[in-house]
């Protein structure tokens, strides 16, 4: 009961994290406080109100816009995993032309697979870079519209 | 009445009461709780933490209270007791000025309603 509480208290929850660590600190040591004065879980709850009511409360008093501060930690995401996306791209790009070009003043340029077998290629760097930049782009839309929904939403 | 309306009212005089508390010496956060259910819950209502705490991180935020962390072995940890800085002691001075002056300002005007024809 207890831990379910503090635990959606913690969820619901967004200060920066030194406030929000005091916060949580607190809640603690009123269950506690409240325990050893021999007040059971459900009691001490009645009397903090619903944890995100509480969350809110707290939120406010230390003049924290919650909802703001969450979608501006999103944005920050978002750019983060877009710029990833960017270089693996441009990285995965690159390689790929590395991979097609054929050196210069090369004598002889074989159209079909040779059987040579070269060790430790079994890793294409190509794909794997385009992979994750496709991952990370993707991250970055769908966080980037997570961020304007929750905003049309609040609005 | 609306009880909207009546929580607001409190809010404030909360605020107010807290730091009186407070300034006449450094308490917990559960004593402050008790001192208000003591004395006040049948105007005020009974105080819980779930009001009590975030007016103390306003109040602290603000940089009119400051707490020290006394070890509490019983319950595992720390606990806050809570005390006036010297802003907030000034503070104090001045909410209680104005209280006085307020209370006196609004029994003016709704003390007598009827001698007004």
């Amino acid at each position: 009961m207890k831990n379910s509480y503090i635990s959606r208290v913690r969820r619901k929850l967004t200060l920066p994290h030194d406030k929000k660590k005091e916060v949580m600190r607190d809640l603690e040591d009123i269950f506690a406080t409240a325990k050893e004065r021999g007040e059971s879980e459900a009691e001490t709850i009645s009397r903090l109100g619903a944890p995100d009511e509480y969350a809110r409360e707290t939120e406010a008093a230390f003049g924290v816009d919650g909802a703001r501060l969450r979608r501006k930690r999103l944005a920050v995401v978002a750019f983060a995993f877009a710029f990833v996306a960017v270089v693996a791209l441009a990285f995965g790009v690159a390689a790929g032309y590395g991979v097609q070009r054929i050196p210069e003043g090369a004598i002889g340029y074989a159209e079909a697979m040779t059987d040579i077998e070269v060790e430790g290629a079994g890793f294409d760097v190509y794909a794997a870079a385009l992979g994750a930049g496709s991952v990370a782009a993707c991250a970055a839309i769908a966080l980037g519209v997570a961020a304007t929904v929750t905003r049309k939403r609040r609005e | 009445m609306d009880g909207n309306y009546i929580r607001q009212f409190k809010k404030g005089s909360l605020e107010l009461i807290l730091l009186a508390l407070i300034g006449k010496k450094e308490r917990y956060g559960y004593e402050l709780i008790n001192e208000l259910n003591a004395k006040g819950a049948d105007v005020l209502g009974y105080a819980r933490e779930g009001t009590v705490y975030p007016i103390l991180y306003r109040l602290e935020a603000g940089g009119l209270i400051g707490h020290r962390l006394v070890p509490a072995p019983a319950n595992g940890g720390n606990r806050k007791s809570y005390s006036l800085t010297p802003e907030g002691a000034r503070t104090l001075e001045e909410l209680k000025k104005l209280w006085s002056a307020y209370s006196v300002c609004v029994d003016g005007f709704i003390g007598d309603t009827e001698d007004e024809e």
